[in-house]
């Protein structure tokens, strides 16, 4: 019988954040290569930060991702702080951990809404979807909306906040402002349940994964900014190990850097899945109670899935939010004060797709010497990749377009942010003889 | 009274900013019956619609060799190409007017202001071109709501301008 082979290619990846293209051959109708093609331009932050005044650096760093700025600013200030020797008062630790929920909660609720529900209904886009279930995406965005007035509150402003800075913040709200935000968030958080409820009842392709699984794990609360760097196959390990336990390097098909265990040279999965099944205990009542009531097993290790698990930690957010805003007193002073040191630091908190690195060391100015930045989009690229070449038998038919759909839909549930990962997907399927 | 809703749409980039300076310049207008926002991006907009019946939107237009060019233009507006958004950095105006519109959101009537932008380099400073009709773009929006300035109100309004034309 002649070889034969194929090539699938998708241009373009649609509703995902950034720009991006897969690449699949197949060699007698068997999966051969799959490559997912990063193609936005490098950003070059860790470069450009060399020699600018610590100071800048959150605000920086927020600018490599619009929808996920906090992130970079927390992992950055928290890096800076253990830089510099400063440990921050529990009241702005409590701030940032809202501040952190305002960004969970608009991302979030994005990406499940518009983004990957559509996915599930058979609609090409969160507008199609919309004419059908208004209701539920009106829903959507009220949620969201609460996220984005949170990062205002908190953060001065919903795209790129300016408000947060190395140790604490340049300014918090007053007393009247946050609770202002009270009676939205009630609402909400018994939205966010009946939205997760929704996803839940979804029709999901079976297809369980045996990734490993990475998150922040902390003993006392649901991780944000701290904790130890938990693993579904290995002992926690600190932060501080980061750079021993995982390698980042180039692959010629993708301006993003991918990561993999360093020792193994296996990938890994980052993100609210991840994040969910390693703290499952530590959900807010509600989520937890959701959680529970949804009838799944826990670990779950679909990737369709994620979309459940994105929808628990926006229930979480809006309660730990609640909570806080219930209780807030205005910070004074905002932000502890610090003098400059030679030092280097390291940080990883939980952006919205997943652990996000940072490392710095600073001179005696208070200068950056040098910069690390490991974006969570960057180290699931290979997982992505993994994962694509087991699903592809899966969907594989004679109709390329369809085929590419199928893959497009994997691709979504990582929530990846290309954007971010280069510091739509294009399907390129190649049949070879 | 109709309530107006009248947004600058922008950035802090080049010509981007016009439409800031647009809302900026019209602010003083506000009342009760008027509202005037600025935007930084098209989400903005949905916090804010259900309270409007007349939406007004001013932004810049892409280059296209005609710098400081104003063109208005009625929802719906053929001449948009419908266009799958990739994810949210991609979610642009038409995408936004589209979704409100299809979730009953939309005010009925729905005007927009197009300024041709020159370039919108980052943190650039308006060009000449774009600067010199920021009193057009306001004294053409002002025509549009001129009922809903307090200090107009019992007044005839002027007459709309014609379309594509400002």
């Amino acid at each position: 019988m002649a070889k034969s082979s194929r090539i699938i290619k998708l241009d373009a990846l649609t509703r995902v954040e950034g720009e991006g293209a897969l690449y699949v051959r197949l060699r007698n109708g068997m999966v051969e290569k799959v490559e997912l093609n990063i193609y936005e331009p490098p950003r070059m932050f860790e470069a450009f930060l060399r020699g600018r005044p610590l100071e800048e650096v959150p605000d920086v760093t927020s600018r490599i991702c619009g929808i996920c700025p906090v992130a970079y600013q927390m992992s950055s200030v928290h890096a800076l702080e253990a830089a510099l020797g400063i440990t921050v008062s529990p009241e702005i630790r409590r701030l940032r951990r809202l501040i952190y929920c305002g960004e969970w909660i608009e991302s979030h609720c994005l990406h499940i809404q518009l983004l990957h529900a559509p996915d599930f209904l058979g609609y090409d886009s969160g507008l199609e979807m919309a004419k059908d279930f208004p209701d539920e995406v009106k829903r959507g965005l009220q949620l969201k909306k609460h996220g984005n007035r949170l990062l205002e509150a908190m953060g001065g402003r919903v795209i790129h906040p300016v408000s947060v800075a190395v140790g604490g913040f340049y300014r918090t709200p007053s007393r009247a402002a946050v609770e202002a935000l009270i009676p939205d968030f009630e609402w909400g958080l018994q939205a966010a349940a009946e939205m997760t409820r929704w996803v839940a009842g979804f029709e999901f392709p079976d297809f369980p994964r045996p990734s490993e699984m990475i998150a922040l794990a902390h003993p006392d609360e649901y991780p944000m900014n701290e904790g130890q760097i938990a693993s579904s196959a290995r002992a926690a390990v600190p932060v501080s190990h980061f750079e021993n336990e995982f390698v980042e390097y180039q692959v010629p098909h993708s301006t993003a850097l991918q990561a993999v265990r360093s020792d193994q040279g296996s990938c890994y999965l980052v993100g609210p899945l991840s994040r969910v099944n390693l703290n499952l205990d530590r959900l807010a009542p509600t989520a937890r109670r959701v959680a529970d009531e949804l009838n799944l097993d826990w670990p779950c290790r679909n990737p369709f899935q994620a979309i459940i698990a994105r929808g628990l930690e926006v229930i979480h957010a809006y309660e730990e939010a609640l909570q806080i805003l219930r209780a807030y007193q205005p910070v004074r002073p905002p932000r502890m004060e610090y003098t400059y040191r030679t030092g280097e630091g390291c940080a990883a908190t939980e952006a919205p797709r997943g652990l996000l690195y940072h490392r710095y060391a600073v001179d005696e100015a208070g200068r950056i010497a040098k910069a690390l930045i490991v974006p969570p989009t960057s180290q699931n690229q290979k997982q992505i990749e993994d994962d694509l070449r087991e699903f592809l038998p899966q969907i594989l038919g004679d109709d390329d377009r369809q085929t590419a759909l199928g893959c497009e839909r994997l691709v979504r549930s990582y929530d990846p942010c290309i954007s971010c990962s280069t510091h739509f997907l294009k399907l390129q399927l190649e049949h070879t003889e | 009274m109709t309530r107006i809703l009248v947004v600058g749409l922008g950035s802090p980039h080049g010509d981007d900013q016009v439409g800031w300076l647009v809302a900026d310049r019209l602010a003083a207008d506000a009342g009760p019956d008027l509202m005037v926002r600025r935007a930084g991006s098209p989400w903005d907009l949905a916090g804010w619609l259900e309270s409007a019946e007349r939406l007004v939107v001013c932004d810049a237009s892409e280059p296209a060799g005609y710098p400081g060019r104003i063109r208005r233009w009625t929802w719906p507006i053929a001449q948009f190409p419908q266009r799958k958004s990739g994810g949210s950095h991609d979610f642009d105006l038409t995408n936004l007017l589209q979704l409100a519109e299809t979730l009953e959101q939309l005010p009925s009537d729905v005007v927009l202001f197009g300024v041709e932008a020159e370039a919108c380099q980052p943190h650039a400073e308006l060009s000449a071109p774009v600067a010199a009709v920021i009193p057009q773009v306001v004294a053409a929006i002002r025509k549009e709501v001129e009922p809903q300035i307090p200090q107009n109100r019992g007044k005839s309004p002027a007459k709309r301008p014609r379309p594509h034309q400002a």
